[in-house]
C-alpha cells in the first residue's frame, strides 16, 4: 500500500485534528488498561554553584528514586527486586560529551547493583561499544541525560539503546520512528530491568553540528525512573517542551517531531506514551518542577 | 596554509569511505591566545559521520558532505574549543549547509558568517566551517573570532553564490540568505511542503527557498532547478498532480485560508509562490522571477 501523501495545501485546508488523524496511527484502537508509572525525583543541592554533581545527592536520588518505583523501602532490597547475584548486568550508559551520563550516577548505580549481591565483575557499563560489551549480559539498566535530538525530536531513554544496532543510521529515516524497534534484537529483549532518565541539567534546545548550545540548558535538578522507557520518555518531552514553552515564551515545534515515542507504543508495544495512562509521582523539591 | 587541493577532494566521493586518511585542507593555528591545539585530529567521511555528530549528519549528507575535520583546542580552567572544517562537494554545497541554520550576528569571516554564544559558523569556497565553544566568555568570543579569521585566510579563493539565488526577485524579500536545498527533508524544516518528496529532489537538484512580505502576508517563493528540462518535466508533473491536482493545468490555487499558491515551470526551472494574498500578488511575483537563459536549458 503507498503511504498517502499529505501536503501543506492538505493542512491549511483541513481542521487541526483531521489532519492530525490523518498522520498519526489509530491510538484509540489500542488498548487502554495498561498504565505505567513515572518517579520524578529532586533535589535542590544536587548540583552546586559551579555546576558540579554533588554525589551523595545524587545517590540519595536514586534510592528515592527506585525506592519509590518498586515500592519498597530500603534502597537495596529494592535493587535485589530488579537484578539478581547471578545476573551479569550492563549499565548502557551515554557518552554524547556536551550531556554525558555522569560518573557519580554511574557510580552510584554500581554501588546498589552491588549491595544487590551482583558481583562487581559482574557488572559492566558501555555506551558506543554497547553491541558487543553488553550484548550477552542478562539484565540491563538503562540510564542516559534527556535533551533535545535534531533528528529524533528529544534524546530519551528509547533512543539510547540504539548502540545495540550495527548500522544506527539505518534508522533515520522519518525522524527515528523505528528506534523502538531496536529493543527487540536479542540482545536487548526483555533485559531492562531499570530506565533512568536524568534532568540534571536537561538541553531544551541545540544549535550546530553538534546540536549544542550553553544558553539551553537548565537546572531542573531531578532525574526520572520508570520500568518502562516510553513512559520515561513520554515524561521526559513533556518536561522539555514545558521549558521551552517557558524560556520562548509560545509553544516552538521541536525541530523533528518526536514521532518515536507514540510509534514505540502504538507500533512496537514498548510501553505506554499516553500521558493519561502515566501515572507520574512526584518527590523532592517542587520549585519551577514545570510538570 | 593550504596542503591539498581539489585532487585529493575528487577522491573521496560522497557515500564511499576515503582511501586513506585525507590530510586537513588547512592547517589551523597551533595555538591562539593561550589556547592549544591537540597534537592529533580526527577524520570523518559521508559513510563515518554519525560516529562523531550523531543524527544530524543527515543535514550534512543532504549537502553532499565529503570530509570533515575536526580539531581540539585547550586552555587551562577555560573552555575548550571545537574546530570542524567541512569540505562539501561544491561551494553550492558549502553554502546551502550555511544557510540551513543561522540565528546569530555577521562577523564578516569568510564568505557568510554567524557568530552566537560561543558558535562561529562560516563558508567559504567549497568549505563550511564551525568553530564551537563549551561556554562563551569575552576571551572565549575574541579567540573563535581569531580563529575562524585564520581559517577563512587560509582558504585561499572565494566562489560565486549560487547562481538560483540570482533568480529570487529581491523587493520585499525578508530572507537575508535564503535557503539552499537538496532534499525534502531540508526544505520541511524550513517550510513544510509534504510529508513526501513531491518535488523529485536529489544531489544533483538545487533549491532556493525565500520569504517575502508582502503587506501583512508572508510569502515563501520556492526554486527548483533540475540537471536537465526532461527532470523538470516530471517533477513539474509530480508536483502538480500533488500539489496542485484539480488546477494543474491552470498553475493557480486558492487554500481554504484565502491564501493562494502559483506555480510554472520555465525549462529546467520549477517556481512557486506559497502563501500569496491574492491570485494577482501570486502571479505577479512568479513574473518577477529572473530566469537566466543558460538556466532554461542545459
Amino acid at each position: 500500500m503507498s503511504e498517502v501523501i499529505l501536503t501543506r495545501r492538505d493542512l491549511l485546508k483541513a481542521t487541526a485534528g483531521a489532519a492530525v488523524a490523518a498522520l498519526t496511527p489509530d491510538v484509540l484502537a489500542q488498548e487502554r488498561s495498561r498504565r505505567s508509572k513515572v518517579v520524578l525525583v529532586r533535589h535542590k543541592e544536587v548540583l552546586d554553584g559551579r555546576g558540579a554533581l554533588n554525589e551523595a545527592v545524587v545517590a540519595k536520588l536514586l534510592d528515592d528514586a527506585v525506592t519509590a518505583l518498586v515500592g519498597v523501602r530500603n534502597p537495596v532490597e529494592a535493587w535485589k527486586r530488579l537484578v539478581k547475584p547471578t545476573d551479569v548486568v550492563g549499565i548502557k550508559s551515554n557518552a554524547w560529551q556536551p550531556l554525558p551520563t555522569p560518573k557519580e550516577v554511574e557510580r552510584a548505580i554500581q554501588k546498589r547493583l552491588r549491595d544487590a549481591g551482583v558481583p562487581e565483575s559482574n557488572i559492566r557499563i558501555d555506551d558506543r561499544g554497547a553491541r558487543q560489551t553488553l550484548a550477552s549480559c542478562t539484565s540491563l539498566i538503562n540510564v542516559r541525560p534527556v535533551r533535545t535530538h535534531w533528528w529524533s525530536g528529544i534524546g530519551g531513554c528509547i533512543k539510547n539503546y540504539i548502540m545495540f544496532t550495527d548500522n544506527p543510521a539505518s534508522l533515520h529515516p522519518n525522524a527515528c520512528s523505528a528506534l523502538a524497534s531496536v529493543w527487540d534484537l536479542p540482545a536487548v529483549k526483555g533485559k531492562t530491568r531499570l530506565n533512568i532518565l536524568l534532568a540534571f541539567t536537561p538541553l531544551f534546545h541545540g544549535r550546530g553540528p553538534h546540536h549544542w548550545d550553553p544558553r539551553y540548558v537548565w537546572q531542573y535538578k531531578g532525574l526520572f525512573v520508570s520500568y518502562d522507557p516510553v513512559a520515561a520518555d513520554a515524561v521526559g518531552l513533556r518536561l522539555i517542551q514545558a521549558k521551552r514553552r517557558q524560556h520562548f515564551g509560545e509553544d516552538v515545534a521541536l525541530e523533528t517531531p518526536p514521532n518515536h515515542i507514540v510509534d514505540a507504543e502504538v507500533k512496537y508495544g514498548l510501553g505506554i506514551s499516553d500521558p493519561k495512562r502515566i501515572d507520574l509521582v512526584k518527590l523532592g523539591w517542587r520549585d519551577e518542577i514545570l510538570i | 596554509m593550504w596542503l591539498i587541493g581539489i585532487g585529493c577532494a575528487v577522491i573521496v566521493m560522497a557515500g564511499m569511505a576515503p582511501s586513506q586518511n585525507p590530510p586537513p585542507p588547512v592547517s589551523p593555528p597551533a595555538e591562539v591566545n593561550g589556547w592549544q591545539r591537540d597534537a592529533t585530529h580526527h577524520t570523518y567521511d559521508y559513510d563515518t559521520i554519525f560516529d562523531y555528530i550523531d543524527g544530524i549528519g543527515e543535514v550534512y549528507r543532504a549537502y553532499n558532505m565529503r570530509t570533515v575535520w575536526a580539531f581540539r583546542y585547550h586552555k587551562p580552567v577555560e573552555p575548550s574549543l571545537t574546530v570542524d572544517i567541512f569540505e562539501m562537494a561544491s561551494p553550492e554545497d558549502a553554502y546551502g549547509v550555511f544557510s540551513f541554520e543561522r540565528d546569530g550576528e555577521e562577523v564578516r569571516i569568510g564568505q557568510g558568517s554567524d557568530y552566537a554564544a560561543g558558535m562561529l559558523r562560516f563558508w567559504k569556497e567549497r568549505f563550511f566551517t564551525v568553530i564551537t565553544a563549551e561556554r562563551e566568555t569575552p576571551e572565549v568570543r575574541q579567540t573563535v573570532l581569531q580563529l575562524g579569521e585564520s581559517i577563512a585566510d587560509a582558504i585561499p579563493r572565494t566562489a560565486p553564490l549560487p547562481r538560483l539565488l540570482r533568480a529570487l526577485p529581491t523587493e520585499g524579500m525578508t530572507s537575508k540568505v535564503p535557503l539552499l536545498f537538496r532534499h525534502s527533508m531540508i526544505l520541511n524544516r524550513h517550510f513544510f511542503l509534504a510529508n513526501r518528496d513531491i518535488l523529485n529532489l536529489s544531489s544533483q537538484v538545487e533549491g532556493v527557498l525565500a520569504t517575502y512580505s508582502l503587506g501583512k502576508a508572508r510569502v515563501r517563493l520556492v526554486l527548483v532547478q533540475y540537471p536537465v528540462e526532461a527532470d523538470a518535466a516530471k517533477a513539474w508533473e509530480t508536483f502538480t498532480t500533488a500539489y496542485l491536482r484539480e488546477v494543474k493545468r491552470q498553475g493557480v490555487v486558492q487554500t481554504q485560508r484565502g491564501k493562494w499558491t502559483a506555480a510554472k515551470r520555465v525549462g529546467r526551472v520549477l517556481a512557486i509562490v506559497f502563501d500569496a494574498p491574492s491570485r494577482r500578488e501570486a502571479l505577479k511575483m512568479l513574473e518577477e522571477v529572473r530566469i537566466a537563459r543558460e538556466e532554461v536549458r542545459q
